[in-house]
This record gives C-alpha cells, structure tokens and sequence, in this order.
C-alpha cells in the first residue's frame, strides 16, 4: 500500500501539469456543489428563524376611533400567547419615519397629510409556537373592527420558501453534474497517464508484475486527484465565505439578524472523502477501458 | 527447461514466422539461437516467455505447459525467467536502483532484502556508484549492464537475451557475454539469440539455428 502509494506520489509529480489541471478542475466542480450547499444552509437557517417568529404588526384604518383602537388593544392583550402591545400613532410613525430618513427627512416637509397608519406591534411569548401561532392570530385580529390588516412577513416568508426549493432542485442538479464531472477528468487524466507510461507498463509485464501491481498506482493516483482537487474547493469555498459573510457576521434579513454559517467539519470531511472516492472510482473506469491493450487479459 | 513440440507460428495473414519447431533445451544448457534477420528468433523467445502464443503446437517451459497458463500464471512464470534485449527496454524515468529493484518489488519481497540485492547485483555489472542515475544519463554499454542485472536479480532459473550485444561496440560485448556466462556457471539456463557470426564462432556452445522459420541444427 504505501509502496504504491509513493508511486502515485512520483508519478503525479512527474505529469504535474496534466494533473495539476484536472485538480484544478475538480476544485471548480466540488466547489460550485459546496458553494450552493452552503447558501442552502444559510438560507434555511434563514426560514428556520423566520418560522419561529414571534412578531405581528397590525396596521389599523384611520377611520378607526379611539374605542376601536382600545378594543384592539385589550383583546390582543387578552390572548394567552401574546407577551407585550405596544401603540404607535401615525404621528410617531411619522416622526419615526422621518428619524431614519435623516438629512433626506426634508422630502417630507411639504407633506399635506400623514400617509402612515398607526399600528399596534404585537410580541408573542416564545411559547406561543411560532409562524403558525402568528399565522392564527393575524387571522383573527384582521376581521375586528377598525384594523386595515395584520402583516407578519408572509409574502417574504413565501418567497423564502420557493427559493429554498429551487436551490433544493439546483443542488441536487448540481451534485449529479460535480459527481459526473470528477469522473469524467478523473478517467480522462488517468488515460493520458496510461498512455504516457505505457513503456513503465510493458516493463512492468516484462518482469512479471500481476494486473493489480499495475493498476494501484493509476488508482491512488486518481483518489489523490480527487483528494487534492477536494481540499482546493474548500479553501476556496472558505476564502469566498469569508470574504462574503465573514466568519460569524451577521447576516440581516427581514426577520431580524442571523448568524452567517459555514459547512460543518463532518461535511467537510464528507466532501474530501467523496471527492477522493470519486477520483478513485473514475480512475478504476478508465483502467477498464484503457489498460487492456497494455495488459492481456 | 524448455521443450517444444512442432511448433507453428503465423502472424496474422502473413507468411509463417515458425514452422514446425521442435527444440529441447536441457537445465543448466547455454545455447545460442542463430539465424539471419526475420528468421524468427525473436518470434521463439517471445513464445517462451508467453508474449504471444503458438499457432499450433506445445510449449514446456520449466515443465509447465505455457498454453494453459492464465494471466496470472504467465505474470508468476515471468517472475522467474530473466529477459534482455537489444534496446534494453529501461524505464527513462526510474533510475538505475528503481529500473532493477523492480524486478523484485512485483514478487513483493521485503524492501530490506530488495536493497541488499539490487546493490550487490549492480556493484557486480560495475554501477554501484551511477544507482541514482536515469538511464539517459548511461552509455549503451551501460544500460545493458542495468537491464542484465535486472534480469539476474530475481536469480532466474532461465535467462533469454534477444541479441543483447546488438548496440554495442566489440570490447563490451564481450564484457557482457562474460556476464551470460557467469549465471549460466552458477546454473541458470541460456537461450542467446544472436545473429554475429565472431560470437557464435567465439563461444563453443551448442548454437541452434533458424532459417526461414525452420531449425537447421
Ligand atoms: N508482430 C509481428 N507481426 C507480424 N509479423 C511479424 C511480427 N513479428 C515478426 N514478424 C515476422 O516474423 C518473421 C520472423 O521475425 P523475427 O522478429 O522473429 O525475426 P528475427 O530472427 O528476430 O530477426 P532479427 O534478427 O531481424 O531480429 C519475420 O518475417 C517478421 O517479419
Ligand atoms: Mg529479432
């Protein structure tokens, strides 16, 4: 094994720039599955945070009169899930609105009328049971009198979900195409290695060498191109990620902050050693197909 | 050693490069297989190693039928016989230790016998101090010297040379026939093919000669 194995080694570094190129290649191909497994990742924890929301913003008519508003106030209050109301008028909304605008607030100044409802923002106990218990009560508080409706973030929410979906099907797409590209350069490389050491290999037969004695070498060196090209796609994949999210920022959305994240160690491991697996499985393909005219069987 | 019974070989559709062979060579023998060019001794060395197989008759080697050896029969018998050529057939890219230590790694014998062994052969053909070389970096002289120590480390039971002096100028082939003759002192069977008269006439041993595909002996 270990004799084999520092053939490979030699042999690899002997044609570095045909297997340099088919490393660099698995590299893109086990890169771009990872990158879309990673975004995967932190957009479902995205859905994950957003399916535990706990907060509801009820936007009231401005028809609605004091006692309307009071009555919305109380009954919410009443619900056993709810934690805390709170009432903003439509001048605080105004005067909120025009705070986060800034120097740009003086677009507002000729303003005849105040376009912003009032609204009662609704917190829900953490025991209330997420999305589905806002869902609920969205429903009920959105047919009292005096409200204009109740908005929790469904249609982001929606929309999170296709998303979600889609980058479902687009990794699955593109595992099945990273999984056939690593055979493919793999078995490609490995025959312009066989027919580039096909003097070593009749020498080989000269003196007796078994099929087996011949082939680990083309084998390791084939896993060791997936290995290699594995790894490569990490540390690239770890230097976009920093770059993009940076280790633990937060990430904004509109359910709050979330913490970015990056692949798991164990998922990491997965990808080298079905990386290697594959550059080894392609290898052992093209050997069937390549090696008999410098072997009789 | 080696027996062969009417032996018949034709390559594809062409005329016959063999026919009707029948040769003994008895164990510890050193013969030399004459003939002018395309009489077929190549073609008779290579069938003894089992490179190609007869068109028709038996082949004994050893007092094995080598037509009934599978791949890995003919893979353990080659283990066993050393063979030389003209061109020396080195591997451009292992050195001098790699090219003869492979003889015996493909046996996977320990490393620390194959060391002692590839040194002490190549400390007798006079390169123990080039062991680190590429075989391009060798005379001609010299590569034959490699390629004849890789076929005596296995210390073969029979040693078959393709006309191994043909590149070499007079001095050193006689050099390496004395190398031929010490194994076969020491009771390793040779066939010889060459087609230089001075070394047929040379030598006194038993000479086997092909014309045509026939033997005249
Ligand atoms: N692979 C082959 N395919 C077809 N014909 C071949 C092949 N090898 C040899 N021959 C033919 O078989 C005949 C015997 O060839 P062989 O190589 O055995 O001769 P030889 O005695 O070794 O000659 P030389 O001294 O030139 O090496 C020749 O006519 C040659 O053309
Ligand atoms: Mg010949």
């Amino acid at each position: 094994m270990g004799y084999f194995a520092v053939k490979a080694a030699r042999n690899f570094s002997r044609n570095l720039l045909v297997n340099g190129i088919c490393v660099a290649t698995i590299a893109i191909a086990v890169f771009i599955f990872s990158a879309t497994l990673l975004l995967f990742l932190n957009a479902s924890a995205v859905v994950e945070h957003a399916a535990r929301g706990n907060r509801l913003i009820v936007y009231l008519r401005d028809t609605a009169l004091p006692v309307d508003v009071e009555r919305v106030m109380l009954a919410l209050r009443a619900q056993s899930e709810v934690e805390s109301v709170e009432y903003t008028s439509k001048d605080r909304a105004l005067a909120d609105f025009k705070r986060s605008l800034g120097p740009a607030a003086g677009l507002l100044e000729g303003l005849e009328m105040n376009p912003l409802p009032a609204s009662v923002d609704v917190t829900l106990k953490p025991s209330a049971g997420g999305l589905r218990a806002v869902e609920a009560l969205a429903g009920r508080v959105s047919a009292m009198d005096g409200v204009e409706s109740a908005n929790y973030g469904r249609e982001v929410f929606e929309r999170l979900e296709r998303f979600m979906r889609f980058l479902h099907r687009l990794g699955i797409g593109v595992a099945v195409l990273m999984v056939l590209a690593v055979i493919f350069i793999v078995a490609n490389t490995i025959r312009l290695n066989i027919y580039s050491r096909r003097e070593e290999i009749e020498v080989q037969q000269l003196v007796g060498a078994g099929g087996w004695f011949i082939r680990a070498p083309f084998l390791m060196e084939g896993a060791m191109q997936g290995l290699l090209g594995g790894l490569l796609a990490e540390m690239l994949l770890l230097a976009a990620y920093a770059v993009v999210a940076g280790a633990g920022r937060s990430l904004v959305t509109p359910f709050g902050e979330i913490r970015s994240q990056f692949l798991s160690p164990a998922a990491l491991a997965g990808f080298a050693a079905a990386s290697t697996v594959l550059g080894g499985l392609g290898s052992w393909l093209s050997l069937g197909k390549h090696i008999k005219k410098f072997i009789p069987q | 050693m080696i027996q062969l019974f009417h032996v018949y070989k034709t390559y594809e559709r062409d005329t016959p490069a063999l026919v009707d062979v029948s040769v003994t060579v008895e164990r510890g023998e050193f013969v030399f297989l004459a003939g002018q060019s395309g009489a077929g001794k190549s073609t008779l060395l290579r069938l003894l190693y089992a490179a190609e197989q007869p068109t028709a008759g038996q082949i004994l080697v050893n007092n094995v039928n080598i037509a009934r050896l599978g791949s890995a029969g003919v893979s353990a018998m080659r283990r066993e016989i050393g063979v030389v050529f003209q061109d020396f057939r080195l591997i451009p890219w292992y050195t001098i230790y790699d090219n003869v230590a492979l003889a015996i790694e493909v046996a996977g014998r320990g490393r620390g016998m194959i060391r002692g062994r590839v040194l002490a052969w190549l400390e007798h053909v006079g390169l123990a101090h080039k062991f680190r070389a590429y075989p391009r970096q060798l005379s001609g002289g010299e590569q034959q010297r490699v390629a004849i120590a890789r076929a005596m480390v296995i210390d073969p039971i029979l040693v078959l040379a393709d006309e191994p002096t043909g590149n070499l100028d007079p001095e050193i082939t006689m050099d390496v026939i004395a190398l031929f003759h010490e194994v076969n002192a020491r009771g390793t069977t040779v066939v010889f093919a060459t087609h230089d008269r001075s070394i047929l006439q040379s030598h006194h041993k038993r000479i086997i000669t092909l014309a045509k595909g026939r033997v005249m002996e």
